[in-house]
């Protein structure tokens, strides 16, 4: 996928240690966006970046919950200001 | 072979003809039926429609003429489930107009086959009425239902950034999804980063309430949020070791306190004493030197004299 | 009723937008919705990449005591499916993607009825009904 290959691009290119993923504006999280989550967070794990997800609607939490979907590998926060500290080291 | 059309037309046309009677009769039977919980007008009104739909319907006048009384009556049923009348109430009302007819016709032999099919008719009209009611009561029922359910599932703030859920009750599937939303939506409304969810008063805690707690642990930390069960009661805990419950790194606790303790180190904050300013010397009025209470020295030796109330005092002593 | 062709993943995400304005439509509350489109999905991705392309279907229903719901169809004339009950309880929950979704869009469901017979094609219907 487009994204991806241009996360890989763009970790290797600046070394950068965190990828964080805005999903506010994400209505709808199937198992096929899931799998690509889960998908670019082990792709910046080999470049030893961590990603962390962040928006994500009350609504599509409980339908990911409900569906059985766990997003492993990569951590979630409520917005970019949370998943910066995360970043940082700072929680 | 009875001759249904040449008997219909009959049927309507006697109703036609003794219009006036048989809903005067037929409003009498009802008004006496709900004894003043409705006025005579009322009733009136409502009857002259309904009457007049079922003799389009007796005389096939028009093909919408069955689909309207339906819904008339269907109308009228859930305005009497509404307001507290009896299913047999509402049923007599549709009945009490066989009963009308049948004044009426009672002497003459002639109208035995055209009275029969009339009250075939309304048998069936008052089986609908019956279905209506029942279905009324049930929207009812179930709209208490949801609207307690609501109410019985406050989410509160016990500090910031950290809110609660006290559980009281069942927590079935409905429930979790309404504890989820809840919670999920307080969680972005505050920005709360820790959710403790209480537990003391369910009643009981078996594998499928354990898996409703960790999926609603799951959907908030979606959200970024650390989540704490408490109110582990010691029955509850041997029952969830028994049955093989895993809460894995969820973390639990026996109170809501000891609860909102881990919230409070885990956001990094600490609860210390306020500092000591009770001790006061009587004769300079200096306090005493101690910053907490925990330190204060006030004993025989000390100068300083606490200020309680008089039944805590030491007991006085010379200078 | 709505009828929907699946045959690529253009035609996923129109699938999605009609199911999303039938449910928005038709009382169902948000998170009623989410879940609806999102089962719609999985089972859109199903019929195009394990069917072989096929159609959908959108209809509004009503309820014994008067509620409003959503049905959905999804058939191809794929492979169909020799093991069902296996379909609907592989492991879903590692999101490796190599079972089919089903039992997880069954859970967002109200009503799920799987039919699918191999060299037959496949079948699921769905419903979900307001509140």
């Amino acid at each position: 996928m487009r994204l991806q290959e241009d996360l890989a691009d763009e970790l290797s290119a600046t070394g950068a240690r965190g990828v964080i993923i805005d999903i506010t504006g994400v209505e709808i999280v199937d198992s096929f966006i899931g799998r690509m989550l889960t998908t670019i967070g082990s792709v910046s794990r080999l470049f030893d970046a961590e990603t962390v997800i962040v928006g994500m609607r009350p609504a599509v939490a409980i339908t990911l919950t409900e569906l059985g979907l766990s997003l492993n590998g990569v951590r979630t926060a409520m917005n970019a200001e949370k998943g910066l500290e995360i970043l940082n080291g700072r929680s | 072979m009875m001759d249904v059309g040449g008997t219909k037309g009959r049927m309507a046309a006697y109703l036609r003809d003794h219009h006036d009677k048989v809903v005067g009769r037929w409003s009498d039977l009802v008004v006496a039926g709900v004894r003043g919980r409705i006025s005579r007008a009322e009733v009136r009104r409502e009857l002259e429609d309904l009457y007049s739909l079922v003799v389009r319907v007796i005389s096939d006048a028009d093909e919408h003429a069955r689909g309207e009384l339906r819904a008339a009556l269907d109308e009228l049923s859930r305005a009497r489930a509404r307001d507290g009348f009896s299913p047999r109430e509402t049923a007599l009302g549709v009945f009490s107009l066989k009963e009308a007819v049948y004044e009426l016709v009672a002497d003459s032999a002639e109208m035995v086959p055209e009275y029969l099919l009339l009250s075939r008719m309304i048998d069936d009209l008052g089986l609908l009425t019956v279905e209506a009611y029942s279905a009324a009561r049930e929207t009812i029922i179930s709209d208490q239902a949801a609207a307690m359910m609501e109410l019985s599932t406050p989410v509160v703030r016990l500090w910031d950034g950290i809110i609660a859920v006290p559980l009281v009750g069942t927590l079935d599937s409905a429930r979790t999804q309404l504890v989820m939303e809840k919670l999920l939506d307080t969680l972005v409304a505050t920005g709360a980063d820790h959710a403790v969810i209480d537990i003391t008063g369910v009643a009981t805690v078996d594998t499928e309430v354990a898996q409703h707690l960790l999926k609603t642990v799951g959907a908030a930390r979606l959200l970024g949020a650390d989540c704490t069960i408490s109110g582990i009661r010691p029955q509850v805990a041997q029952t969830i070791v028994s049955l093989g419950i895993e809460f894995g790194d969820v973390a639990t606790k026996a109170t809501l306190a000891d609860a909102l303790a881990l919230a409070l180190s885990r956001a990094g904050l600490k609860v210390v004493p306020a500092l000591w300013s009770g001790c006061r010397s009587p004769r300079s009025g200096k306090r005493c030197s101690s910053r907490f209470r925990s330190t204060c020295r006030t004993t025989a030796s000390c100068g300083y004299r606490r200020t309680w109330p008089t039944s805590f005092l030491p007991p006085a002593r010379a200078g | 009723m709505d009828e929907l062709p699946i045959r690529s993943g253009d035609d996923v995400v129109r699938v999605r937008q009609s199911v999303r304005v039938a449910a928005a439509d038709n009382g169902l509350s948000l998170v009623d919705q989410t879940k609806l489109v999102t089962a719609a999905s999985e089972l859109a991705r199903n019929t195009l990449v394990h069917g072989g392309g096929g159609v959908a279907r959108v209809e509004v229903v009503k309820s014994g005591n008067g509620r409003n719901g959503v049905k959905l169809y999804f058939t191809d004339e794929g492979p169909g499916i020799a093991d069902l009950d296996l379909a609907l309880t592989d492991g879903w929950s590692t999101g490796t993607g190599l079972g089919l979704g089903l039992s997880g869009a069954r859970r967002l469901v109200d009503e799920f009825e799987l039919t699918s017979q191999p060299g037959a094609g496949t079948s699921v219907v769905v419903v979900k009904w307001s509140r």
